[in-house]
């Protein structure tokens, strides 16, 4: 199914450390006719297990800034429920409109991050 | 002590605000800010941003879910793709180029962005 494909090419972008949700969420929708906030949904609940097994990985390796990583997550906790209640509060076009804004910031920004990088 | 924090107060409550609005993107928010203004370097920064984009990502997930916005079907086979294609992803990494990895990456997305504005 298409979805595999989808859910694939995602899993690669997301496995070299790049953000995978940037292109989940617009394949989805082209693919599907859903809302925005039912395609976020999709993807925060798709980011999870995959998160998991990174985390574990990552804790074993001792790369954790754990104190840190508990002081952005205890203040991120109340920023979490306040854009999800936002996202309900909003028409599905004016969020896909305004996700649409917040991609193409991420997507220059890549961008840039790109050319300063150093060629091997 | 919150004062000496204030950083990370700010910069954690900002994610979080974003990641739940748009259901993605908390880490591309996450990492440059946190090698930005707490000053890690890139390896550290993408670890430490896994557990806080994921307790964050819980959290949103759980309120989506109550308001319905998911869709099991779908989320089972892209989640199976997804597994598949996180290690392919992992192994690749070490052969294809970062900087025209980012380029390219970037273009697709932006291209993607303006499609979705109009």
């Amino acid at each position: 199914m298409l979805n595999i494909l989808i859910g694939f090419f995602s899993g690669i972008i997301s496995g070299m450390g790049i953000g995978g949700g940037a292109i989940l969420i617009p394949a989805i929708i082209m693919a599907e006719k859903i809302s925005q906030q039912t395609a976020q949904g999709i993807n925060l609940t798709y980011f999870i297990p995959t998160a998991l097994i990174a985390l574990f990985v990552h804790l074993k390796n001792n790369s954790i800034r754990v104190k840190t990583a508990l002081i952005l997550g205890g203040f991120g906790l109340p920023g979490a429920v306040l854009g999800s209640m936002l996202a309900g509060s909003l028409r599905s076009n004016l969020l896909r409109q305004l996700f649409g804004i917040f991609l193409l910031f991420v997507g220059i920004y890549e961008i840039f991050k790109g050319i300063k990088e150093k060629s091997c | 002590m919150l004062k000496k924090y204030w950083k990370e107060v700010v910069i954690g409550f900002g994610t979080g605000l974003l990641n739940g609005l748009f259901g993605a993107g908390g880490g591309s928010v996450l990492v440059p800010l946190m090698e930005k203004f707490l000053r890690m370097k890139e390896h550290t920064s993408h670890a430490t941003a896994i557990p806080v984009i994921l307790i964050m990502s819980i959290v949103s997930s759980v309120l989506y879910l109550r308001r319905g916005y998911f869709d099991f079907n779908i989320w089972v086979f892209v989640s199976l793709g997804g597994l598949l294609g996180g290690f392919v992803g992992a192994k690749l990494l070490k052969k294809v180029p970062k900087k025209w990895l980012k380029i390219g990456f970037g273009a697709v997305i932006s291209v993607t962005a303006m499609k979705m504005i109009f």
